[in-house]
């Protein structure tokens, strides 16, 4: 069973992803489905078994040692602060954390095109990632109320919930739609390689093979780009 | 909020009679292990002043903290390192070196870790004081093997890093403090891909940054340590490569290939560490069974500063590991018809090695069967008349 390398892998369009560089590098994905019914896969000749999780769950599967390693975004492992190794950036799955308000007090707080951030201070914030929130503002030494929701934040922000939402972006359409505009970036964030501590010392000539097959692939898909 | 049951506060525990009895077996093993290197336990207070405290584990946030009845601020002793270190500089400043002391005590943390969820563990370890050689780490490492080994934990390793290597070798590539500050953070976070984002921005020779790069991601043996050697001319450095390499030819020696190996990224929790640590882990727990390191300037703060070192195991780690057959000594339940017999006849048969509970309530030989038949591991010893 110790030989075994077990690989938690996000539902959805990154799993996909996930996958289709993982057989790059060699392991098997035959019929392995990120969102089928069947949540493990298993190959018994190359020894590698797939869990299927929810992609905040990836940390917490790889932290408890259920998985070895994982992939996950760098926004849900941000915002989940669990104790695993951040071993690769896979650089895709590129999105970024923003403060976003409503287009009139963009306009207001801005001056000389500059978002004048702590005029807002004391003031609601609604996220989906309150402790991405907490540690922006903390850095910044402004006090705000942070109200955590489960999705379509943007709402928050139309109906005076929250006086401005903190949240990924990635076109930036949905902001556009709801009326409001994206103000201060906080960091982009993309795929990571991450591994449980001990696999990583256990299992450290395999994964760490893995991971440099992994990084020339991305390093090639990079310059096709 | 009314509760059927009565709660205990988060993260501290009950542990029932099954556990207990594996707890105790395990500690029992514990202590013959390091008695039989020379070392002697001892117990220290379970609160101390905070101050104490607050001078070897570092900052209180993990504590837990109450006021003394004149408002002098006490808390619960965090780790068990820190307090054998007053103890030693208030009882055993004139004690022969080197020093041998173990203990098997309960911790407190004021800060609930995600993995166990405790704030309330048993620790067990050993500290050798009064020795800076090599040759001190040498044994504490060998102890800790033996441990693992005694436990029966299966298939371990054990990883070494120095600090003051880690620490020096980061130093030598970022000049800028903040910088070398983020770099050090983000390798105690275990953020491999920050450490090389700053590693790309930094001044440091190509060489540098990829001999680092390598260090941070590589185990090995003796392969890492000349990488070492060949990327830093630090004096320093290389006295502790020199050392490392000692250590390791006197260790693989006893010992199965590949159960120890190097790494750099180890840096362990506490700040007082300031030479090797070393981390135990095992392939079925996803977070290391034991750790420890040396620590030369603990001490000082209490007193005469006196090199250490020391690691410790927390039974909770070990007792989650183990697949210990539970090889359980038959109970008698002894029950009869004449009630004050049952002692004595009880008192016999303890003497010659028995489990023996007594019936205290005038069963009838129907009822007794019943009873021990719902138990486990029990049988009925019947005694008619007067025995």
């Amino acid at each position: 069973m110790n030989d075994w390398l077990t690989i938690a892998i996000p539902k959805g369009r990154l799993g996909m992803t996930v996958l289709e560089i993982l057989a790059e590098a060699g392991l098997p994905i035959e019929a392995v489905a990120t969102d089928s019914r069947t949540l493990m896969f298993e190959f018994e000749a190359e020894k590698v078994r797939y869990l299927i999780c929810r992609s905040s769950d990836v940390p917490t599967f790889v932290e408890y040692g259920s998985a070895d390693i994982g992939v996950v975004g760098k926004d849900t492992l941000a915002e989940l602060d669990a104790d695993v190794f951040e071993i690769l950036d896979l650089g895709f799955g590129r999105c970024r954390f923003a403060v976003a308000v409503k287009d009139e007090v963009a306009k207001k707080h801005t001056n000389k095109g500059i978002f004048k951030l702590r005029e807002l201070n004391n003031q609601r914030v609604a996220t989906k990632f309150p402790n991405v929130a907490e540690e922006f503002f903390s850095h910044k030494g402004m006090q705000m109320e942070v109200i955590k929701l489960h999705g379509n934040v943007e709402l928050a922000a139309c109906v005076g919930l929250a006086d401005m939402i903190i949240d990924i972006v990635s076109t930036g359409k949905t902001l556009q739609e709801n009326g409001l505009t994206p103000v201060i970036d906080i960091f982009s964030a993309t795929a990571r390689l991450i591994a449980n501590r001990v696999s990583y010392r256990m299992k450290n000539t395999q994964i760490n093979s893995l991971s440099q097959q992994l990084r020339l692939i991305m390093a090639e898909r990079n310059k096709h780009d | 909020m009314q509760w059927k049951y009565w709660q205990v506060p988060k993260g501290m525990q009950d542990i029932l009679p099954r556990e207990a009895k594996r707890r105790r077996k395990l500690e029992n093993l514990l202590s013959d292990v390091f008695t039989k290197w020379g070392y002697e336990e001892v117990e220290t207070a379970t609160l101390e002043y905070l101050d104490t405290l607050t001078l070897g584990s570092g900052e209180g946030e993990g504590l837990f903290k109450l006021a003394d009845n004149n408002g002098r601020l006490l808390a619960l002793r965090a780790d068990m390192t820190t307090p054998i270190a007053r103890v030693i500089a208030t009882h055993m400043q004139d004690a022969d070196l080197p020093l041998r002391i173990f203990y098997s005590d309960t911790v407190y943390r004021n800060k609930i870790q995600h993995i166990g969820g405790k704030r309330e563990f048993k620790q067990a370890g050993v500290e050798l004081v009064g020795i800076a050689g090599i040759e001190a780490d040498v044994e504490v490492v060998l102890i800790a093997l033996e441990t693992l080994k005694q436990c029966t934990v299966q298939d371990y390793r054990l990883g070494i890093g120095h600090t003051v290597i880690t620490e020096l070798l980061l130093k030598e590539a970022f000049s800028d403090l903040a910088i070398l500050t983020e770099a050090k953070e983000a390798l105690v976070k275990r953020n491999i891909v920050r450490l090389e984002e700053l590693l790309l921005d930094s001044s440091a020779s190509l060489e540098l940054q990829t001999g680092l790069k390598e260090i941070a991601t590589l185990n090995g043996g003796t392969e890492l340590l000349s990488l070492i050697a060949r990327i830093s001319d630090n004096a320093e450095i290389k006295a502790a490569v020199a050392d490392l390499e000692l250590l390791y030819s006197l260790i693989i020696s006893q010992s199965k290939a590949g159960t120890i190996f190097f790494d750099f990224t180890i840096l362990r929790d506490f700040d007082y560490y300031s030479g090797i640590v070393f981390e135990g882990y095992t392939a079925n727990l996803g977070h290391p069974v034991c750790g420890g390191g040396r620590y030369d300037k603990l001490l000082g703060n209490y007193g005469e500063p006196q090199p250490a070192v020391g690691f410790a195991i927390a039974l909770d780690h070990i007792l989650a590991t183990q697949n210990m057959e539970e090889s359980n000594k038959q109970k008698i339940f002894l029950a009869g018809t004449y009630g004050p017999m049952l002692f004595s006849t009880a008192l016999k048969m303890r003497s010659l090695g028995e489990i023996v509970a007594i019936d205290l309530t005038g069963k009838t030989y129907g009822e007794a069967l019943d009873f021990v038949n719902k138990q486990q591991d029990m049988v009925l010893k019947w005694i008619e008349g007067e025995g």
